[in-house]
């Protein structure tokens, strides 16, 4: 399949190019390739009428009051995050958990890698965290020498192809069942199944062995929570759990944004969160880490460290731009989106977060002079304003990123030479009269009529050629509406 | 590693937060409102809607009552295949019934024992089946509750974890656990709430239960009303 990428460990460079990529060729390639429009296109749909399905039967005409008050509690966290991480730091040192400050990627791998150096950790077990993919932590522990595992079987299967997540949620959304069996008979050695079932219990042997002799557990967190200074992970495989419990040594790798208030709060999110993320009403697994091991306890780690990431984040803290900051990677924006949909999958957006959430936070993140096309990737339909569980104006947000687009003159030559023609076409009733009049008349020239008299044009030149090649576009009247309204005066 | 901090200092981190809230005019003021996600009232049956959402979860469920919960739960760790069973308790009260169960299904325990250097989960890597009692159960979700204190390997683990539920452990919304969770975090390294088998569905979207945790979970609930 044209989708998957072989090779190993070059992949997440590649597909998360340290610049942007031109998202107009890769969706054209994307679009022209039907095993994964299929394959996206199932995966997609199935969990966004899920979704509506579900939220409706549990909150009925409650859904949306709901989805505003998890807004307004991120929101409120948000406009106090110094009290509230303050807070949280406190309370998780009380617990025994270790707290390092990281203000970007770089500094985020050092501190992981000397973790890692000083436990004498030569076998990391590791779950699935945006975070990490974010700071490209994977091949910083394997170029260190230490042997690293992703647990969650979608990232484990993208690991041994070399391949980065198409997802936020379900990372393999691009890859059919083939393909992971091919890539377990190449990397593990596995007698070719295609069967889901028998290729997951090879995962699930072949990752046993891992856990059982892991030094270091690596996890990001869904929540953290200021009151109680404990970290949230939820997932449906119990992945986490084992490899935050299994090794001597967790770390946590935690973008600030991830504090709610208190525990009072949480009930509202594990509400939203998997009810938004696939159509569940709650994930198998939601886990409250609070420390390492207590003197009593004989399992779980010696050690917790949490290592709380800036990468930009402070800078998306700006009035403008805060509410991005709520967003609990649940995905559902990605789920809703026709352009998601189209584009085959995330990787078209060549940035770790992908659709409608991940073509609004990469440039506020990573500076929009590279990412000029992200906002552009949308219909401004409003389908994931109205997915999203936390309430996010992402419509509004990517429209700001347009105009300072064009405010900071990064959009093409072209497209701001054809705008200024526009706007003093517009500034004159005269000139704007000649130009329609133009037009009418050319339009009328091409059109054909149909057996019922009626003139449409299914074939115009270009840029309107866009149109017609898809369906025809009926010929203007004989007359403008300026015209017969004075006749009708 | 103990003790020393890596990184920035928190000041300067702490430092760029506080400049970017510096010129806020408005602040959101914290909702009180979190009645409004209630989903289950108290006064539901509450046995009768936890085993309903637990079954719908894919959990297995079996009402029982306490004279009989002894033979109960041998017969089902007896249907479950018996084998090699660690049993882990948070509450002492239920320890008794639980060993005494096991051994009439003829299993055999795995000692508790002595810690093993790794820290790991050792001992449930080992084990054919969980036994645990549990720290709170939540009608609305059908979901358990499990602490560190007893051990974490008998219900991450194991391929099979057979959880003990009383009646009066039932709440039914997850907002009333909230109280316990804030005790819990006190006392608990860790609170795992299970809401069903361990299950993936990251093949084509083909649903597949006991991926990393326990693939079957059968739950005995002791009702005597």
């Amino acid at each position: 399949m044209s989708a998957t990428v072989p090779g190993r460990a070059t992949g997440h460079d590649v597909l998360f190019p340290t610049r942007a990529q031109d998202l107009r060729a890769a969706s054209r390639k994307a679009l022209a390739d039907i095993p994964l429009q299929q394959l996206v296109a199932a995966a997609t749909h199935s969990k966004n009428t899920g979704r509506k399905s579900l939220c409706r039967e549990a909150f009925g005409d409650r859904y949306d009051a709901i989805r505003q008050l998890a807004g307004q509690i991120k929101q409120h966290t948000l406009d106090h995050l110094d009290r509230y991480l303050e807070q949280f730091v406190a309370a998780a040192r009380a617990n025994g958990t270790q707290i390092h400050f990281a203000k970007d990627g770089a500094q985020a791998r050092e501190i992981i890698l000397a973790i890692a150096a000083a436990s004498k950790s030569k076998v990391c077990v590791k779950s699935k965290s945006m975070a990490t993919e974010e700071i490209r932590l994977l091949p910083a522990l394997e170029t260190a020498g230490v042997e690293t595992i992703e647990t969650d079987l979608g990232e484990f299967i993208l690991q041994l192809d070399g391949d980065a997540p198409s997802h936020i949620v379900a990372p393999m959304i691009h890859k059919d069942r083939h393909a992971v069996a091919r890539a377990f008979v190449r990397e593990l050695g596995a007698a070719y199944t295609a069967e889901p079932r028998e290729l997951t219990m090879i995962a699930r042997e072949h990752m046993r062995a891992k856990y059982k002799v892991a030094d270091l557990g690596i996890s990001g967190a869904n929540f953290l929570i200021a009151q109680t200074g404990s970290l949230v992970l939820c997932t449906n495989e119990g992945n986490a759990d084992l490899a935050v419990a299994a090794p001597r040594v967790h770390v946590a790798l935690v973008g600030i944004e991830k504090v709610i208030p208190s525990m009072a709060e949480l009930p509202v999110f594990i509400k939203l969160l998997a009810r938004s993320a696939t159509a569940q009403p709650i994930t198998v697994y939601t886990s409250l880490i609070s420390g390492p091991r207590r003197a009593t306890e004989t399992e779980g780690p010696r050690e917790v460290h949490i290592v709380l990431l800036d990468a930009g984040r402070t800078q998306l803290l700006h009035p403008s731009t805060r509410e991005l900051l709520r967003c609990i990677r649940c995905g559902a924006c990605l789920n809703a989106c026709p352009v998601y949909r189209k584009v085959g999958g995330g990787h078209a957006y060549g940035s770790v977060y992908s659709g409608p959430i991940g073509a609004t936070i990469t440039p506020a993140l990573r500076g929009l002079g590279d990412y000029t096309q992200l906002p552009q990737a949308s219909s401004l339909c409003g389908a994931c304003f109205e997915a999203c569980p936390v309430h996010i104006d992402i419509p509004t947000q990517l429209v700001n990123l347009r105009r300072a687009t064009v405010e900071r003159s990064l959009g093409s030559r072209w497209e701001r030479l054809a705008m200024k023609l526009w706007a003093w076409t517009m500034a004159s009733p005269l000139r704007y009269r000649l130009c329609a009049k133009v037009q009418r008349v050319m339009m009328r020239a091409i059109a054909e009529r149909d057996g019922e008299g009626r003139a449409w044009l299914s074939a115009a030149p270009p840029p309107i050629g866009a149109w017609t090649k898809e369906r025809d576009l009926p010929a203007p009247a004989a007359r403008s509406f300026r015209h017969q309204w004075k006749d009708r005066a | 590693m103990n003790g020393e901090q890596l990184g920035e200092s928190q000041n300067a981190f702490m430092g760029r937060v506080r400049q970017a809230l510096a010129a806020d005019v408005h602040k959101t003021a914290r909702p009180d409102g979190i009645g409004l996600a209630r989903l289950v009232d108290p006064t539901d049956d509450l046995v009768g809607r936890f085993i309903h959402t637990a079954a719908a979860a894919g959990m297995l469920v079996e009402r029982t009552t306490s004279a009989l919960a002894n033979s109960v739960i041998a017969r089902l760790l007896k249907h479950h295949g018996g084998g090699r069973v660690l049993v882990s308790v948070s509450s002492r009260s239920v320890l008794a019934m639980l060993v005494e169960a096991a051994a009439a299904a003829g299993t055999t325990m795995v000692e508790p024992g002595r810690e093993e250097p790794r820290g790991g989960l050792w001992r449930a890597f080992t084990a054919d089946i969980g036994l645990t009692d549990v720290v709170f159960a939540v009608a609305e979700t059908g979901s358990i509750g499990l602490a560190s204190s007893a051990g974490r390997g008998a219900y991450l683990a194991t391929p099979v974890h057979l959880a003990v539920v009383r009646a009066s452990q039932i709440a039914a919304d997850l907002i009333d656990i909230v109280a316990r969770l804030d005790e819990l975090a006190r006392s608990d390294a860790s609170i795992t709430i299970v809401s069903g088998p361990s299950k993936t569905a990251d093949i084509e979207g083909v649903l597949i239960t006991g991926v990393h945790g326990p693939g079957v979970v059968q739950i005995v609930v002791i009702s005597d009303e």
